[in-house]
């Protein structure tokens, strides 16, 4: 399933599994880190509450428009991680075999 | 050929009508729902199938018969909420637990989007998650290659980061109007 080169090792195909893979670890890492709820903070389309009932509740809008955005856009990611990153590694492995036959070729 | 063993009740009452219902309610399995009704009993394991099978026709029956009642009923309480909160008169509603801009604009979003991105690159997390899926093996003794990769990695991360811009940004738009609306009429 690995494509072998003389510099990087790479699959010969991406496929939905590697994105559904990517999709999944990049909101763990951006809802951990709280990432997603920042950013939706840094949009200021709130205003935070004196009243700490009213700071939970507020945290609370975040969550869940940053979980909506999320669930809405997960197949979206994929698609356009899966298709991408096959255009690049299909890219990589063309240069590699170009380079390979000028290699071959006599001078 | 021996004679049925179960015990069935005379007439099933109202008052098991409503044990069944308060069962149901509270989360039980529908058959053990009926089950609590105590409409059928039987002595020992000999007689379960018999009591099961009839216990099985009786959830079946009711789950036909209330099929149509369901649908019936969610689509006339459903309307009477929402037309309920489309009418609502707006000087019986208190002020909003947390302010909301009145209108979520694209520049909202842009911001939103902006900060992922960066936020991608400053903790890692797209480098993590690219890595998870294996689909590019880290070389280990190039150091060439090494830097390679990671602008490989980078190409990657930028042109998914530019692509589903457009479409994280109506997301947001509307998801975040739809919340800050309802914030809005919280009464």
């Amino acid at each position: 399933m690995i494509a072998m080169s003389n510099k990087l090792d790479f699959v010969k195909i991406v496929m939905r599994e590697h994105g559904e893979v990517f999709a999944d670890e990049w909101e763990e890492a951006s809802r951990s880190s709280g990432s997603l709820t920042e950013a939706s903070t840094k949009a200021h389309i709130m205003t935070w509450p004196d009243d700490e009932t009213d700071q939970t509740h507020f945290h609370e809008i975040e969550h869940e428009i940053a979980r909506r955005v999320y669930d809405e856009l997960r197949d979206s990611i994929i698609d356009t991680y899966v298709r991408i990153a096959n255009e690049v590694l299909t890219r990589e492995r063309r240069h590699l075999v170009k380079g390979a036959d000028a290699v071959r070729k006599p001078q | 050929m021996t004679l049925p063993k179960i015990e069935m009740v005379n007439v099933v009452t109202m008052e098991h009508g409503r044990q069944f219902a308060e069962a149901w309610f509270d989360g039980d399995d529908i058959n053990e729902a009926c089950f609590k009704t105590k409409i059928l009993t039987w002595p020992g394991e000999d007689e379960y199938g018999q009591a099961s099978a009839v216990e099985d026709d009786i959830v079946r029956r009711f789950s036909e018969a209330l099929k149509d009642q369901i649908i019936e009923t969610f689509v006339r309480v459903a309307n009477a909420a929402i037309d309920a909160e489309r009418l609502a008169d707006d000087t019986e509603l208190t002020p909003p637990r947390v302010q909301t801009v009145p209108i979520v604009t694209v520049e909202h979003a842009e911001t939103f989007v902006e900060d992922i991105h960066r936020h991608l690159i400053d903790t890692g997390g797209f480098v993590e998650a690219f890595h998870e899926t294996h689909i590019m093996r880290w070389p280990d003794d190039d150091k060439a290659a090494q830097e390679h990769f990671e602008e490989m990695v980078d190409e990657i991360r930028d042109r998914l980061s530019e692509e589903t811009r457009p479409v994280i940004v109506e997301a947001f738009v509307r998801i975040a109007s739809d919340v800050t609306l309802r914030e809005r009429r919280r009464r």
